[in-house]
Formats: structure tokens, sequence, C-alpha cells
């Protein structure tokens, strides 16, 4: 942290440093920094700098600013990972509505299963243990809600006229592991659910649900997409710097013509 | 009071310091933590007005005083203050 305030502090006008620089340096070495302290000089050598720059200088420095702001946070962002498992269950015949039904059936499960109890079981179960940081800072019913709106997909996967629907279950979690241990567990619990509710069924009136293809355990993060965190920072920022402008020359007009 | 320049002013009123002195200063007296971009943004405002100025030191840690001019200004500003704290407490015990 020390070093990359003194990288920044490299940001102001070289008459100024050559004053004020070994000063500044010697207070770096001082204090015990922090990340507001990085702002803080960050911000200071930009004031110092607008004193002398032209336009075009400070739209590139906001620019630049934006993307280095982008980019701590990019770093201090963690990385996901995607588990996906694919799952087909067959129609018990032919028939558009057997299809209908099918879907339907797959409709209900998913209900039971991302309801807020079974989720709530999931996350809190030892073996697992998810969002445990998530836990200590808000209700279990808000962790359930954010893991089923963010974190869980279940989606229809494009088949063949006539196929049987498949879905892919996926999960993102910065834990590949456990990424990898949830997506399984869905898929034991859509087989449990299935086996559950056939039980009282005519065997010909029953969908068979099977896996096509495992959880898998995911090699590389899914995000975050750090290059284009930073590339948005930059031209963020430089919109920014050019609105600046603007409002710079605006006020500069203003006050000549008072 | 969170103005940087009077605060350090204020702390230079008692004698010189250098930059983490000052911090260390206004941060007991005003609680108030200066950033080092803030606080030597106010000590490059404050010398080229004149209102402070460098004593000579061979070291990094440069120490700085109040001038004349300074101390005037300081006054000015504090009396202000005085008067302001002094007619909102005043308006205070009366509402």
């Amino acid at each position: 942290m020390r070093q990359l305030i003194r990288w920044t502090a490299r940001l102001y006008p070289a008459a100024w440093r050559e004053r004020y620089g070994r000063e500044l340096d010697a207070l770096i070495e001082d204090i015990q920094p922090e990340w507001k302290d990085l702002f803080n000089v960050l911000l200071g050598a930009l004031r110092m700098q607008m004193t002398t720059w032209n336009y075009l200088k400070m739209v590139a420095a906001v620019g630049l600013a934006g993307a280095l702001v982008a980019g701590v946070f990019a770093l201090r962002t963690q990385e996901c990972y995607v588990s996906q498992a694919v799952m087909r269950i067959t129609p018990a015949g032919r028939a558009d509505s057997d299809r209908r039904k099918a879907l339907d059936r797959l409709q209900q499960m998913a209900l039971v299963i991302l309801s807020r109890r079974s989720l709530g079981e999931m996350i809190t179960r030892p073996a697992l243990d998810l969002y445990q940081e998530d836990r200590k800072r808000m209700p279990l019913e808000d962790v359930v809600q954010n893991m089923r709106n963010k974190a869980l997909r279940i989606q229809a996967v494009a088949v063949p006229d006539g196929g049987a629907p498949a879905f892919v279950i996926s999960c993102e979690y910065p834990d590949k592991l456990k990424a990898q241990a949830v997506v399984r567990e869905l898929v034991a619990r859509f087989i449990e659910q299935n086996i559950t509710t056939q039980r009282n069924r005519e065997p010909s009136a029953a969908e068979n649900l099977e896996v096509l293809d495992s959880p898998s355990l995911p090699e590389r993060p899914s995000g975050p997409n750090r290059p284009m965190i930073v590339t948005v920072g930059l031209l963020g920022g430089a919109v920014l710097g050019l609105l600046a402008v603007l409002v710079w020359r605006g006020a500069a007009r203003l006050s000549k013509s008072a | 009071m969170s103005d940087p320049t009077l605060l350090v002013l204020a702390s230079l009123a008692d004698g010189e310091k250098h930059g983490y002195a000052m911090m260390e200063d206004i941060q007991r007296f005003a609680n108030v933590r200066l950033g080092p971009g803030t606080l030597y943004g106010a000590i490059t405002r404050l010398e080229q007005r004149g209102w402070i100025r460098p004593v000579d030191s061979g070291d990094r840690r440069r120490p700085y005083c109040i001038t004349g001019a300074g101390r005037e200004y300081l006054q000015d500003q504090l009396t202000s203050l005085d008067q302001v704290v002094k007619t909102a407490i005043r308006r205070l015990k009366h509402a």
C-alpha cells in the first residue's frame, strides 16, 4: 500500500515534486497508510496538475484515475467459478400434452428445490457451510434470496423438435469445489423429488429424469472480467473528465462575463 | 472547523512542526485526520500566500513555521469564528 501511494505521489507536477516531493515521501513513510490515503494523494496530485494542465491532459488524467479506481475494484473483487450439470426429463409419452406435463413437473420440482427451506438447509449444512461472511451481516432469508437470484441458474437447453426437454443447472461460487458440491446436491434433489412424486403413479405415466452431464469442476474462474472493468473505468473516467472540462469552461465564461 | 488551511495555521501557532507532526497534532486537537494530499495541498497554498515558511533544515522532514501575516490571518479568522460560535450559543440558550 505504501509503495502504491509513493507511486501515486509521482503524479504531482515535476516542479511541485522538486520542491515538496521529498517531504511528501517522508510523510508517507511516517504514516500508517490506509486506502483512503491513496485516493487522497491521487486527488491532491490531480488538483496540483489541474493548475498547469490543458483540457486534453485533464480528460486523459481523469480517465486514467477511473482506470486506477476500476483496477483496485477489480483486484478486490473475488474470483468466481461456475459449475454446471445437464439433466433431461423424458415425458411419459410422445404427445404434446405429455411434454407439457413433464415441463410442469420440472417447474414444480424446481420450486421445491429452490425454496427458502431447501436452500437454507443447504447453506447451513456443515459440509457445505456457504456464504459464511454474508451470514454474519445479513439474515439467512436474504442470503437465500441472493443465492437464488444471483448464484443459481436452471435453464432450458435447446433440443431438436420432439426431443426430450433438457436443462442446465449451474452454480457460481468463489470456491470451485463448493460450486460443484452445490450443483451435485441440486442434481440429487431433483432425482429424489422425481422418485418421491413418481412413487404413487403408474409406471407408464411417469417421467424419467436422467443426468446427461455430471456436475463439472471448473478449471478457470468465470469472473470478474478484469480487463473489461478497467476499460469501463477508463472510458467512464474520460467521460467524467470531459464533463468536468465542459463545466469548468462554462464556469470560466460565467466568471468572465460577471 | 475542517478547513485544512486554518487547521495547519492553528497547529503551527505554538511553534514549528514538520508534516507528520502537524498531522498528529491536528488529529489530537481537532479530531480531524488530514490525508497526505490534503495536508501538502494546504502547505503549498499557505506558503504561496506567505502565511507559513519552511525552516532551514537538512532533514527530509522539513519543519514549517507561521509568519507574521499568517498569524494575523489566523487571528482574523478565529475572531470571526468566535463571533459565530458565541452568537450560536446565545441563540441556542434563548431558543
